[in-house]
């Protein structure tokens, strides 16, 4: 199900109700409704796959709980292996096989080896299997290094799988932050719910207003790229950097704010990463629950930036890289990873990778300092650059995309009247930009509630003219 | 609870009622779909005899006046064959002295989607051809556009409903420096990933026949920096079957001819790189007459 459809909008207040109405006495049955719903959810786009689901579920809550019983660090070690062989495994299978069975075919024509693929077969690739395979494998892990108790209770860990509002495209959430939600019993607060519906409202407007109007222009530039001059392909670019920032972050958003309105607090995912001053930056405000993910599962376990230098590089690289391929089974991912790990290298090696963590650009002020808007300006464009590879169908594209960027350049003489999307985008998140769960909190109550109305209209408006378009992480 | 519930329904029901007061606006400005649609519902609909279908290119391009026989433009924009054959039939016992239907055969027919095109304009069909009540109708063709044609109604009294029956006259030209950039958008937009329309046509014309009426099939014309443009195989696909109708059917009950390359057709009778304008009309109607039964 989409969140962007009538199906959803008449799915969440009947969840609502069932959940704080008819269920609101029992712990147990409120777990229930919420796997039940989550179910639904899921099985709307295809109920074959819940089984694999499930099968996840099954895997790793038996596997923990042994974990958990077993003294013998040996076994312990072979019980989690077996886990993540089992849950990379399935990934794997549904989303790399192909890629690696035509990229082994590749391989031998290149070297004058002419074999057919035979191996390749029709695979099917399981909406958010990415999400709920690196959430549950947090949760072994965490067991494993004891730092979390294993539950007994199937139904509340079953709900912390397949919980519905993040299931398919995250946040990626870890047991010891929602799992302890779930098994605790929860009250209605109205703030929380206010927050919610304002970030679901949010989460809607930039994803079927901005992204979804966006799309085909994207889809029309990169598509005929070769006609277009250097300013209209920058153009391009921009366009799908929000469209894609858009796209997922409303996505969170509206995980967040629906997750808000059955009490619970999901980790945010997107806080304004077109404001960071470098690539550091953006990287702990862009995704943020995958790269936190990969950071604490693997570049730490790797040894993260404690044993010398060198192998701090090959850590930041393994990282990208990984990250990277999770997006898809297509080298150009593999590039985009690849080149953010160039990108992030000189900010690592002068140590300027966490100089912004704790603060927010022009925190007390109205306006960025010169050389602030100056560092926001060269990484966004850096960035751009990179969504370039992202993009595009293969290598050989991106890098003729890269190119007509840089010849024939001048302002753009088409596809102008997008730029008022962005432009009114970023003055909404300007405003905001300290708290990305605050955003439309306006004080001036006339002014709030225009911008609810407006918000809302647009939204409907571009619901009925857009095509209802999948959320482009679906696919990752 | 109680707070967050009557907050969010009294601020909700605030939000719909402007969105209503919009939507009752919109359904005052008369439009090409309107028109088309109460024209097949009216008395006058078991007049008619000849009825055109097809896309923006017949939808502009044919104007039914020229006939002598009562005649009528059942053409819109990005309209398929499949919504061609749904409104038929939907509305065929409302046309019983019906005889003569041209349908339009364009580079892109067969693979036009019923679906592709602007989707507001496709969400349209749903309210006028189904009845559904509640398809809201700022998706024509979208909001500030709808807001506009409520301006152009009800301040300078103009409608959208600018031809004569069911013609849509645009009084946009595009100038002749900016033909080709909008055949090379329009070429690409009208290269199809392949969608079999084939079927559709073949079961559409079976059921015309069956009631005694004949077919035209003709592709309308287009300028020369549209048609240089056009894909190969799209092309071929075409030619195929335009060679498996005239094989399956007599001439006397089925005629095609393509004028999308027809020389008479100069930069005078386009208003932009695929479309005739309202002079472009009258000529190319004369042709279609020429060749009706």
């Amino acid at each position: 199900m989409l969140f962007n459809s009538v199906e959803f909008i008449l799915f969440l207040p009947t969840v609502f109700v069932l959940y704080w109405f008819a269920f609101r006495q029992n712990l147990r049955q409120q777990n229930l409704v919420i796997l039940v719903s989550s179910y639904v959810f899921y099985g709307w786009w295809d109920y074959r796959f819940l089984s694999l689901i499930f099968l996840s579920t099954l895997v790793d809550y038996f596997t923990a709980r042994k974990i958990a019983a077993q003294h013998d660090p040996v076994a312990r070690k072979w019980l989690l292996g077996a886990s993540v062989l089992f849950n990379l495994g399935l990934l794997g299978f549904f989303k790399y096989y192909n890629f690696f069975v035509e990229s082994w075919v590749d391989l031998f024509r290149s070297v004058g080896y002419e074999i057919t693929s035979v191996w390749t077969l029709h695979i099917i690739l399981p909406v958010g299997i990415s999400f709920y395979t690196f959430q549950t494998m947090s949760y072994t892990i965490d067991v494993y290094r004891k730092q979390l108790e294993p539950t007994r209770d199937f139904i509340s860990f079953a709900s912390f799988v397949s919980f519905f509002p993040q299931l398919v495209a995250g946040p990626i959430e870890r047991a010891s932050q929602l799992l302890p939600q779930i098994l605790s019993p929860r009250t209605f607060r109205y703030e929380q719910g206010v927050q919610g519906v304002r970030l679901i409202l949010w989460g809607m407007f930039k994803k079927v207003v901005v992204a979804d109007s966006l799309a085909p222009v994207v889809e029309e530039i990169f598509g005929n790229y070769q006609t277009y001059d250097g300013g209209v392909l920058w153009l391009g670019a921009v366009y799908f950097a929000f469209q894609i920032y858009c796209d997922f972050s409303g996505y969170s958003d509206i995980a967040i704010g629906t997750s808000k309105l059955f009490g619970f607090e999901l980790m945010s995912n997107f806080r304004f990463p077109y404001f960071s001053r470098n690539i550091g930056e953006f990287w702990k405000r862009w995704h943020v629950s995958l790269s936190s993910w990969f950071r604490d599962y693997l570049y730490i376990p790797l040894g993260g930036s404690r044993d010398g230098r060198w192998k701090s590089l090959r850590n930041i690289f393994v990282i990208f890289l990984v990250s990277g391929f999770w997006h898809g089974a297509n080298w150009t991912f593999t590039w985009w990873g690849m080149i953010h790990a160039c990108l992030y290298l000189p900010t690592f090696l002068v140590k300027a990778n966490r100089k912004y963590v704790r603060s927010v650009v022009a925190e007390n002020t109205w306006l960025p300092s010169l050389q602030d808007s100056a560092r926001i300006g060269i990484t966004f464009l850096l960035v751009t650059v990179a969504w370039v590879f992202f993009r595009s169908p293969d290598l050989s594209a991106s890098l003729a995309y890269v190119a007509g960027m840089f010849s024939d350049l001048g302002l753009p003489d088409h596809h102008r009247f997008h730029v008022a999307y962005i432009l009114a985008l970023l003055l909404f998140e300007w405003q905001f930009r300290t708290d990305e769960r605050q955003v439309l909190a306006f004080r001036h109550p006339v002014l709030r509630h225009a911008v609810y109305l407006i918000l809302f209209v647009a939204t409907v408006h571009h619901f009925q003219t857009n095509r209802v378009a999948d959320f482009i992480y679906f696919q990752f | 609870m109680k707070k967050f519930l009557t907050r969010t329904a009294l601020i909700a029901a605030a939000i719909l009622s402007v969105l209503i007061g919009f939507e009752l606006l919109f359904r005052q400005v008369p439009n090409q779909y309107r028109l088309k649609f109460d024209f097949l519902r009216s008395a006058e609909a078991a007049s008619v005899e000849v009825l055109f279908f097809g896309s923006s290119q017949s939808c502009y391009g044919i104007r039914p006046g020229v006939f002598e026989r009562p005649a009528f433009n059942l053409a819109n924009l990005s309209q398929s064959v499949m919504l061609d054959h749904a409104i038929y039939r939907e509305f065929s016992d409302r046309l019983p002295g019906l005889k003569t239907v041209f349908l339009e055969l364009s580079y892109f027919s067969l693979g036009m989607d019923t679906y592709a095109g602007d989707a507001g304009r496709k969400a349209i069909y749903d309210h006028y051809l189904y009845g559904n009540p509640f398809r809201l109708l700022c998706a024509y063709p979208s909001f500030w556009q709808s807001l506009q044609h409520c301006q152009e109604y009800f301040i300078r009294r103009q409608d959208d409903v600018s031809g004569s029956r069911g013609q849509k006259i645009s009084h946009v030209v595009i100038d002749s420096s900016a033909i080709p950039e909008d055949a090379r958008s329009s070429a690409a937009r009208h290269l199809m990933s392949y969608r079999d329309n084939r079927q559709v046509y073949l079961d559409y014309i079976d059921e015309l026949l069956a009631k005694d009426i004949r077919v035209v099939l003709h592709s309308p014309p287009s300028t020369a920096a549209y048609n240089r443009l056009k894909d190969r195989n799209q092309q071929d696909r075409l030619q195929q079957f335009i060679g498996y109708i005239a094989s399956k059917y007599p001439e006397t009950a089925v005629r095609y001819h393509d004028f999308s390359t027809d020389a008479d057709f100069q930069r005078m009778h386009f208003m932009d790189s695929n479309h005739l304008n309202a002079e472009g009309a009258v000529l190319y109607t004369l042709k279609l007459k020429a060749l009706s039964f």
